[in-house]
């Protein structure tokens, strides 16, 4: 079953927590985000136009996904996007309070959809390369489980919400 | 005020969930293929301009 380059170990114990991982910065930067600056009273018109801005890293991945096929593993990448994505969000929660913080916001939102968006090329890469097909098709409802978990909570409470937001899910997950 | 303090503790637990994943996966994830040296760009310029190509060839891009 395994060949050469593929490590011991069940993949159920990384493929839910890798799609998690991947799952959680997009829908911070394109949900989250959208409610905190309804939330503190920014303007819609301002809020649309920078969460679509924000979101597009994941339109335009493609742009520099063969740039991350070039060195180091994969694995490297995952786990690095991961932490700089993190400490963003540490940075962006450590910024608020002070008086620029929606500058800084979007700032490190948009480091954060950046290493997101690179995050889903190489963990998309990852599980390729590291599951034959039988176990990919295995799998792939853990994937889809993982990525969509974040996005069910956001039901309550619609009505102070604008118009915009009030209307179903993202339609699709990225990747 | 409450609504920023409140904000800082979701997106500071979100950035620590994520730091808390990238240390468990460090560990936990299969390396996913060999280290890569590849400092060829043009190697790199061929795979991009293919993915365009084949991008921009999909009869389903214009229509749906």
């Amino acid at each position: 079953m395994m060949s050469d380059n593929r490590e011991p170990g069940s993949p159920a114990r990384w493929v839910p927590t890798l799609y998690f991982a991947e799952g959680l910065p997009f829908y911070t930067v394109s949900l989250m985000a959208l409610i905190f600056y309804q939330r503190v009273g920014i303007s819609n018109e301002v809020i649309a136009l920078t969460t679509s801005l924000l979101g597009l890293p994941w339109s335009l991945k493609p742009l520099w996904s063969p740039f991350l096929e070039m060195y180091k593993t994969r694995k490297f990448f995952v786990v690095c996007f991961e932490f700089i994505a993190g400490l963003s969000l540490g940075l962006l929660a450590l910024c608020l309070p002070l008086p620029g913080y929606f500058r800084y916001s979007i700032a490190l939102l948009s480091i954060v959809g950046f290493c997101s968006s690179s995050h889903d090329i190489v963990a998309d890469g990852l599980y390729i390369a590291s599951l034959n097909a039988k176990q990919q098709s295995a799998y792939a409802g853990w994937q889809a489980a993982s990525l969509t978990s974040h996005g069910s909570y956001r039901r309550e409470d619609s009505s102070s919400l604008p118009d915009f937001l009030r209307h179903g899910c993202p339609s699709s997950a990225p990747g | 005020m409450p609504v920023f303090r409140a904000w800082m503790i979701i997106f500071g637990s979100l950035g620590l969930i994520l730091v808390l994943l990238g240390l468990y996966h460090a560990r936990a994830l299969p390396s996913g293929g060999e280290d890569r040296h590849s400092g060829n760009i043009k190697e790199v310029a061929r795979t991009y301009w293919d993915v365009v190509v084949r991008f921009s060839r999909n009869p389903t891009l214009f229509c749906c």
